[in-house]
């Protein structure tokens, strides 16, 4: 089976939207999350997100591309080209058949079903803007990847809710793997913080309170956890057939060495144990490696009481008595629950505290909940040569996704 | 509303929707003249739609082919359209 390596990483977030931003907010527990200020939710007061602040859209599409491009799309092509530069790759036409496209959203295009459903029902117009169909599809993303960048290979959409960019990125790893595409550009969009998404999770009544101080909002593992909160981005990798990057002497981040797939067959909203052990078993045996070799796990840890504690006991059926020995982090304290965006994030800043060798921290840990006994390496990062790693994402309707990384 | 503003209208709506700035659009022009793909044919019947309050059905968008075609129909459109202002919606 071939290899398969990261070579390029690309992002836009809450957390910044190039690599030392990113890391600089990551290493120092400097949280992106504050009051929501896209959007006017009731009277307006206290709701709390992770906004993507510095994205302007025109510095980076003509109007013609812009008419058709939702924001979700937008964030996709902006990591999708920083990605490629990052990995310093090019390709001719004849090549582009060999290059393809992988990218996971929960939503879509949530802004233009959202304004074109208010501009029906609000405003009555009789009519809809024929651009609407393009923008809100969901494989917009990857289609707009596909023609913005010329890519000409295999090219897929994924909608596994907040596992979307994760299963995306398994699924350009076995299509390199099969041989079916030589790069893929891989990872996960999403911007849902529009009136109809939020309140559609504000009647699931997981998101966290809105609190004194909205930076402290998202706090995973902590005994005062209560809720997720929402965040919109993109990441995009370019994953890379392993010869195919020694060859043009490519800077090789990380092997992507495993990928998890299971589903929990059971609750739609209600987090399964066995469900998310399998999918890390199924990691890190196509991984070939042993619990003990696992060195760091970036959580899914969205926040809420059940998540954390099903992936606690998970983390405790699948590591044994190695599971106290492992750094365990979840970011979405620092970045929010990027939903279908999330798992691309999560994996750029594993491979990133891999390069670094230092583990990322939970931030917002204000104390032990006798339920969620691991470390979460609570609000201070912390210097450890991470060998092995993965990242868990497992989605509402009991999917789960992990994908195990190797430092090369 | 005469037919020389309706005209106006038509032409100014091609021309946004097809990115045809600088390019002379006259009643007579055709849309494989001005390479104008289907997206922005109907993005112009949208426009014209909107800008007049009239509803142009599929199979009249569908047959148009010059820029009078289109004059044509929303002048009879708006015609047959009881109490439309000159406005329209606007």
């Amino acid at each position: 089976m071939r290899r398969v390596v990261i070579t390029g990483c690309g992002i836009v977030s809450p957390l910044g939207s190039d690599l030392n931003s990113v890391w600089e907010h990551v290493s120092e527990a400097r949280s992106a999350v504050g009051l929501l200020s896209r959007l006017k939710i009731g009277n307006g007061n206290g709701h709390v997100a992770a906004e993507v602040k510095d994205f302007e859209p025109g510095k980076h599409f003509s109007a013609a591309e812009l008419s058709l491009m939702d924001r979700f799309a937008q964030f996709a092509v902006v990591a999708a080209r920083c990605a490629r530069l990052d990995s310093g790759i090019e390709w001719t036409d004849e090549l582009a058949t060999g290059v393809g496209v992988s990218m996971g959203s929960g939503y879509g295009g949530a802004e233009s079903y959202d304004a074109s459903y208010r501009s029906l029902y609000e405003d009555k117009a009789p009519r809809i803007h024929p651009l609407t169909i393009p923008r809100l599809m969901h494989n917009a993303a990857a289609s707009h990847i596909s023609m913005l960048l010329g890519a000409k290979g295999p090219s897929l959409s994924v909608s596994t809710a907040c596992a979307s960019a994760t299963d995306a990125i398994g699924s350009a790893y076995r299509t390199i793997q099969h041989g079916s595409a030589d790069v893929m550009l891989a990872g996960g969009s999403d911007a849902p913080l529009t009136l109809g998404v939020f309140k559609c999770w504000e009647a699931l009544r997981v998101l966290a309170s809105n609190g004194k101080c909205p930076a402290e909002a998202c706090r995973p593992f902590s005994v005062d956890r209560d809720g997720l909160v929402i965040g919109e981005g993109a990441a995009v990798f370019v994953l890379e057939e392993y010869e195919h990057a020694r060859r043009r002497n490519a800077r090789i981040y990380a092997e992507v060495a495993g990928y998890g797939s299971s589903s929990d067959a059971g609750h739609i909203t209600q987090p399964g144990v066995d469900g998310p052990a399998r999918a890390m078993r199924l990691a890190l045996k196509e991984a070939r490696v042993v619990p003990d070799e696992v060195d760091y796990i970036n959580a899914h840890g969205t926040g809420t009481k059940l998540n954390d504690c099903a992936e606690t006991r998970a983390v405790h059926a699948v590591f044994g008595p190695s599971a106290k020995a492992v750094s365990i982090s979840s970011t979405k304290s620092l970045h929010g629950h990027m939903m279908g965006a999330s798992g691309a994030v999560e994996l750029m800043i594993t491979v990133l505290a891999m390069q670094k060798c230092v583990v990322p921290p939970t931030a917002n840990f204000h104390g032990p909940d006798p339920e969620c006994d691991l470390d979460y390496t609570p609000n201070q990062a912390r210097p450890r040569h991470i060998r092995v790693a993965i990242s868990n994402s497992f989605a509402f309707g009991g999917l789960n996704a992990v994908i195990a990384v190797k430092s090369l | 509303m005469s037919s020389i503003e309706i005209e106006e209208h038509v032409i100014a709506a091609i021309k946004k929707n097809g990115r045809l700035d600088s390019v002379p659009v006259g009643l007579d022009t055709t849309f494989d003249e001005l390479k104008l793909e289907s997206l922005a044919i109907i993005c112009t019947v949208f426009d014209l739609e909107d800008t007049f309050n009239i509803t142009i059905p599929d199979d009249a968008a569908r047959n148009m082919r010059c820029v009078r075609d289109v004059v044509d129909g929303v002048a009879f459109l708006i015609a047959s359209t009881p109490g439309l202002s000159v406005e329209g919606r606007n």
